[in-house]
């Protein structure tokens, strides 16, 4: 009896130390990956486009945006994306599939939704925590923040307009006119998703935005 | 477990605790190079993903 209640309390504290261990990971580990994973999803996406390390990203070259010829790959990056009320370096790549996979080194762009500029809605979902916490801020956005999308070609503004919370069930949110599935869109949308609580998957913040401007990218941003 | 682990190592206790250090560390690289990256893809800590 001794040695069962020794070799049970053995095993409690082995499973304790691990549980511990697998948080760390979760909070330190995973942004660790991220960022490498970043690094090297940025360069690739900068050497794709012959435009150097991104020094004097904000920088938008005047003149009208050019047909932009995105291909996309499951888990490759395709465009930046940058929020400026999250700071002024915050900058991230988005990339094509929104599994966790995915979602693990990047924010991803969710399939089947339209691309960049496109009429209809552009959507972005990221973890909120975990993997360097991209959209962590997401919920502190406020109406009138721009959210900026550098593609290869262009630079494309979008203004915050609303935000709220549902389901995960609710996927209404990502269509062409977010709730209203078969309607033929007119507007150029954006929608930025994450889970609300954080380290929860009860709900979803959604963070919904239009499209204000559009301009051909400078080769520097 | 623990006890026939320390019993099982060689040497003196100081030799015996280095060796207990490493297969401590050794324990926790396995996890967190192998088990943990496998193991995030499929715990959802956070309900972003959306698998369509």
């Amino acid at each position: 009896m001794r040695t069962v209640i020794r070799g049970l309390g053995e095993l409690l504290v082995t499973v304790g130390a691990v549980v511990l261990l697998f948080v760390a990971y979760l909070m330190w580990g995973t942004a660790l990956r991220a960022g490498n994973a970043q690094h090297q999803l940025s360069s690739e996406l900068n050497q794709q486009w012959g435009s150097g390390t991104g020094h004097g990203a904000g920088r938008v070259a005047p003149g009208p945006p050019r047909a932009d010829q995105i291909t996309l790959t499951t888990g490759q990056p395709f465009a930046f994306i940058r929020i400026p009320a999250f700071g002024p370096h915050w900058r991230f790549t988005i990339i094509q599939g929104t599994a966790l996979a995915q979602l693990n080194v990047s924010p991803g762009h969710v399939p089947g939704t339209q691309l960049p500029g496109q009429v209809g809605n552009f959507a972005v979902a990221g973890h909120r925590v975990t993997a360097g916490n991209p959209f962590w801020s997401l919920p502190s956005l406020k109406d009138g923040d721009l959210v900026y999308v550098d593609t290869r070609l262009n630079t494309y503004t979008y203004r915050v307009t609303g935000q709220h919370t549902v389901l995960p069930t609710d996927t209404a949110v990502t269509d062409p006119v977010p709730g209203h599935p078969g309607q033929r869109p007119t507007q150029r949308l954006i929608t930025l998703i994450t889970c609300n609580p954080a380290w929860t998957g009860t709900h979803r913040v959604i963070v919904t935005g239009k499209l204000v401007s559009a301009a051909a990218r400078s080769q520097a941003s | 477990m623990y006890g026939w682990l320390w019993r099982s190592l060689p040497g003196r206790p100081g030799p015996r605790t280095a060796w207990l250090l490493l297969l401590i560390l050794l324990a926790a690289a396995v996890l967190w190079f192998g088990v943990f990256p496998w193991l995030q893809l499929h715990v959802p800590v956070d309900g972003s993903a959306i698998n369509s």
